[in-house]
């Protein structure tokens, strides 16, 4: 196969790395997490430069804000740790009184992706925790398993 | 909105937050790094977007934002902080704008229309920082002589916007620092 993500509609040009197979997989993963979780409203992986890779969110342009703002607090996160002295950030938690905002990072062969998870007031932490760091080892085993173009023969 | 400026007064050092904006690749970051005195925060990562993976030599983008600062003479401290380029990272230009004393927009002349991006950082900005405290720098200019700083004044003029355009290369510090000292002069003549 070799398509171009970046010109698919309803792909990002982003992770061009990834395969659209890949991004299927991942949406895949990102409805699973979703329906297995109580409270959450969303769930959107982007690149770490801000773009949508997969998404639950049916409006790609609230997609696509979500992604943005992902990549720069992700990467916000990353300058006040090393700033501290402290080694990267595991995740980012925003709590208020409409729900949890949960952002991670999810390091990938093609480079690091952020996962975030919007919640409503319903969400348990732990749960929701626990949850997305599953659906994060599962996006690395996803990306892993799937040659990337140029590193295999294409089938 | 228009957001409260710092006051300014002669006398003690004084700290001015100081905008670099403008397209990606024009430079900020490394304007920033070229005249900080201690160590810039940076928040740039790879690239990773289509149109975005072809312009020659870039690698990195600004995600978040650039801090740096440093001393202008004996009176002011100048807080530098660099925007993302991109617009998908608008809401950034509104955090970093709120407040700021003045803006430096930085144009990359060998980027299709050069003038209407500089114009529009200007108008995003407008409701933060005044037209009378902005200047504008343009890179580039060396290999891509056209447009002129000529035709910058002139079409900018058109549009309502008349500030100062002067050349630059963002990886010298000397004319980083013209960029600055011409900001806060303008600043100077605005209070005497």
């Amino acid at each position: 196969m070799s398509s171009s993500i970046g010109s698919t509609p309803g792909f990002s040009s982003a992770g061009t790395a990834l395969r659209l197979v890949t991004i299927a997989q991942l949406a895949e993963l990102l409805g699973e997490l979703q329906r297995g979780t109580p409270g959450i409203l969303s769930a959107t992986l982007a690149s770490a430069d801000g773009f949508t890779v997969a998404s639950t969110l049916s409006d790609s342009q609230d997609a696509d804000r979500l992604s943005a703002m992902s990549g720069s607090l992700s990467a916000l996160a990353g300058a006040m740790t090393r700033e501290a002295g402290h080694s990267a950030p595991e995740r980012l938690i925003l709590e208020s009184g409409s729900g949890h905002i949960v952002s991670m990072n999810v390091p990938v062969p093609s480079g690091d992706l952020v996962l975030t998870v919007v919640t409503n007031e319903s969400s348990l932490l732990g749960k929701l925790l626990w949850s997305c760091r599953n659906t994060a080892d599962q996006v690395v085993a996803a990306c892993v398993a799937t040659p990337q173009p140029g590193s295999a023969p294409s089938l | 909105m228009p957001s409260p400026a710092p006051a300014v007064s002669a006398g003690t050092s004084r700290d001015l937050k100081i905008v670099f904006t403008g397209p990606m690749g024009a430079g900020k970051t490394t304007a920033i790094r070229a005249i900080s005195d201690n160590e810039v925060l940076s928040t740039d990562v790879p690239i990773t977007g289509g149109a975005e993976l072809s312009m020659p030599g870039k690698t990195m983008t600004t995600v978040g934002l650039d801090y740096g600062e440093c001393r202008l003479g004996d009176q002011w401290v100048l807080k530098l902080f660099g925007t993302p380029g991109q617009e998908r990272f608008r809401f950034m230009w509104d955090i970093l704008g709120a407040g700021a004393f003045g803006l430096i927009v930085l144009a990359d002349n060998s980027q299709p229309d050069p003038v209407g991006e500089v114009a529009r950082y200007l108008k995003a900005f407008a409701p933060h920082v005044p037209a009378r405290r902005t200047v504008v720098g343009v890179g580039r200019l060396d290999t891509h002589p056209s447009p002129g700083i000529v035709d910058y004044c002139e079409q900018l003029g058109a549009l309502g916007y008349n500030p100062p355009v002067l050349e630059v290369d963002v990886r010298r510090d000397a004319d980083v620092r013209l960029l600055l000292s011409v900001l806060v002069s303008m600043a100077e003549i605005e209070h005497e």
